[in-house]
């Protein structure tokens, strides 16, 4: 009854009673439902795109140029695939392609014997973001055939030395069917549903990370702020008069964190449906208690609770930056990144994307280890405090 | 222990770090009785006062309570939540009594008028005067009727209104058969409520004087 006393009294302290106590662990909720409408749609805007035609003027007119048109015309990114014969660049430009490609005469020719080949691209100026997308998706695949060429010729020199008839045709048909191959298995970069898809998977993922994360530090945070003025006000030894212990007082910040925590963080976790929950709420775990092992050192070893509420605080908006919870940690500087690990957002963050693949729990808690070591030492620390103040 | 004495301290001694604070302190606390100890800032009162409460273990000496007797204190310090409410605050140290329901309700609600707080009882105790949180931090100790109270300067602070009303209640609780030792530097609360006062000095008991 004495834990039950200290919980809901954890929950005053933490929420002021009343109504607003049953509203607390919504509101976080509501703010990240919003904040995910709204950012959610400017994902979307950023990755897509209208499908826009295009304009092939197939000189070569083989059966292989014949195909490579067809699978062009399969693409979703292409609204339509027009035939660029018997109309100038100008003209099909005009019609709304954003890119005119001609395949020259003898194309899959000089290709199969590693012979250089122009192909000439035309580029619409009025549809800059179209014609720089096919740009980058043609250069990527003519660097492909040209590296691929370049080893395969390479590789036949080491293993035949000056290679004969015979032997400069195996390695032409090897070096032809990976080419198909490795053309092949890219065809998915240029699906619009998977890039979509992967595009919002990810965004849910940074938001449910970063959302979580803040979760876990700020409500540990705010339910121990009351440890300093329990032992120093006195509060202490007039609970163990009435036959309480300073260890009911401690758990009972321990179960009051975990259960205002978890509402808003299953919530969270179920709207944006980031996948592998159990791996998920697993690493979610370790990271509260090592949360919790943080602020309860922070607050044990404080003199004052607003100076150690100010100086936590000050501390979680650093975490939250340092560890990616709201810019990319990729795109910050390296010295920077490399702080990134000493932060809890960054376990989070890393935590999840790995749950989201599917990996291995042991993998999972590899790279929790460093957090897990932190958490321990941390709880040996607050004991210390606890035991110094106690005396005090 | 001396069969008649509620509470009896035989030979306490306590040093902080190298320094004494009581040197061989011995004392008694009847049944029924207020006993007022009075002495200068740092003459060991506080400390006196943890030992009988059996927070603060001596160095050396004895010390023996009554088999089962409820012994609660009202500590110098106001040991309250600033951000609870009073009444929160009482309910808390209600619960933490064993108190639910009906009988934590009426027991809160008794404390409320015993110590005149009704009207801020749902005022957060950070804006409560210095004589309210006096007066909320004396009736915490007091949701269950102790045995043993032990006062620690319990009126420091306060209004001449909500002294008297500690006061008031210090005598009532005498008179519900509560053994009662009130630390105080202030000669006429002593005087008001003390069946005997003994002094403090340096660590030392100086005799016994009658109260009221």
């Amino acid at each position: 009854m004495k834990l039950f006393a200290c919980i809901k009294k954890d929950i005053r302290l933490l929420t002021g009673g009343g109504i607003k106590s049953l509203l607390f662990p919504f509101v976080p909720i509501l703010l990240v439902f919003l904040m995910f409408l709204g950012m959610g749609s400017l994902s979307e805007k950023r990755s897509y795109i209208e499908p826009f035609p295009i304009a092939v003027r197939d000189e070569d007119d083989t059966i292989l140029t014949r195909i490579a048109v067809n699978i062009l015309s399969e693409l979703d990114i292409f609204s339509e695939v027009m035939d660029g014969e018997g109309e100038t660049d100008e003209e099909l430009c005009s019609r709304g392609c954003a890119v005119v490609l001609s395949i020259p005469e003898g194309y899959f020719y000089d290709l199969y014997y590693m012979l250089d080949t122009d192909v000439r691209v035309v580029l619409n100026s009025d549809m800059p973001t179209e014609a720089a997308i096919v740009k980058s998706a043609l250069l990527s695949i003519l660097d492909i055939i040209n590296q691929n060429q370049r080893v395969y010729y390479s590789a036949g020199l080491v293993k035949y030395g000056e290679m004969s008839y015979e032997n400069y045709c195996t390695v032409l048909d090897e070096y032809s069917d990976n080419l198909i191959y490795d053309c092949l298995s890219r065809l998915d970069y240029f699906d619009l549903d998977t890039g979509l898809e992967s595009s919002i998977n990810s965004s849910r993922l940074f938001f449910a990370s970063g959302i979580c994360s803040m979760l876990l530090m700020f409500i540990p945070l705010c339910v121990f702020r009351s440890v300093p003025e329990e032992y120093d006000l006195g509060i202490l030894p007039r609970f163990r008069a009435a036959g309480g212990s300073h260890f009911t007082l401690l758990v009972s910040k321990f179960i009051t964190a975990f259960s205002v925590a978890a509402i808003p963080v299953l919530l969270l976790l179920i709207i944006l449906g980031t996948g592998e929950m159990p791996k998920t709420l697993l690493i979610l775990f370790i990271l509260f208690l090592v949360s919790c092992a943080f602020f309860g050192m922070l607050l044990s070893l404080a003199r004052s609770s607003a100076r150690s509420q100010l100086l936590g605080i000050i501390i979680i908006i650093l975490m939250l930056v340092l560890g990616g919870a709201l810019y990319p940690y990729e795109l910050m500087p390296e010295f920077l990144q490399s702080l990134s690990r000493f932060s809890l957002p960054y376990y989070s963050l890393q935590g999840m994307y790995l749950a989201a693949m599917g990996s291995s729990i042991s993998d999972i808690l590899s790279l929790l280890l460093p957090a897990i070591c932190a958490g321990a030492v941390f709880t040996i620390i607050t004991l210390l405090g606890v035991k110094l103040r106690r005396r005090a | 222990m001396n069969e008649k004495v509620v509470l009896s301290l035989n030979d306490i001694h306590v040093s902080f770090d190298g320094n004494p604070v009581l040197n061989g302190v011995s004392v008694g606390l009847y049944p029924g009785e207020v006993l007022g100890i009075r002495g200068e800032n740092a003459a060991g009162k506080s400390t006196l006062l943890s030992v009988m409460a059996g927070i603060l273990r001596p160095q050396q000496g004895t010390r023996a309570a009554a088999p089962g007797a409820e012994i609660r204190i009202v500590p110098q310090d106001i040991a309250l939540y600033p951000s609870l409410t009073g009444k929160q605050n009482l309910e808390f140290f209600a619960e933490a009594d064993g108190f639910f329901g009906n009988a934590e309700r009426n027991r809160v609600n008794e404390m409320l008028r015993i110590f005149n707080l009704e009207s801020s009882a749902k005022k957060r105790v950070e804006t409560y005067s210095g004589g309210m949180k006096r007066r909320l931090n004396m009736a915490v100790s007091l949701i269950r009727t102790p045995d043993i109270l032990l006062l620690d300067e319990p009126t420091v602070g306060a209004d001449t209104h909500s002294v008297g009303i500690m006061l008031g209640c210090i005598k009532a609780l005498k008179e519900l058969g509560t053994s009662i030792v009130l630390i105080s530097h202030n000669r006429s609360d002593l005087d008001a409520v003390c069946d005997r006062t003994v002094e403090l000095r340096n660590g030392i008991l100086l005799g016994a004087e009658d109260g009221e």
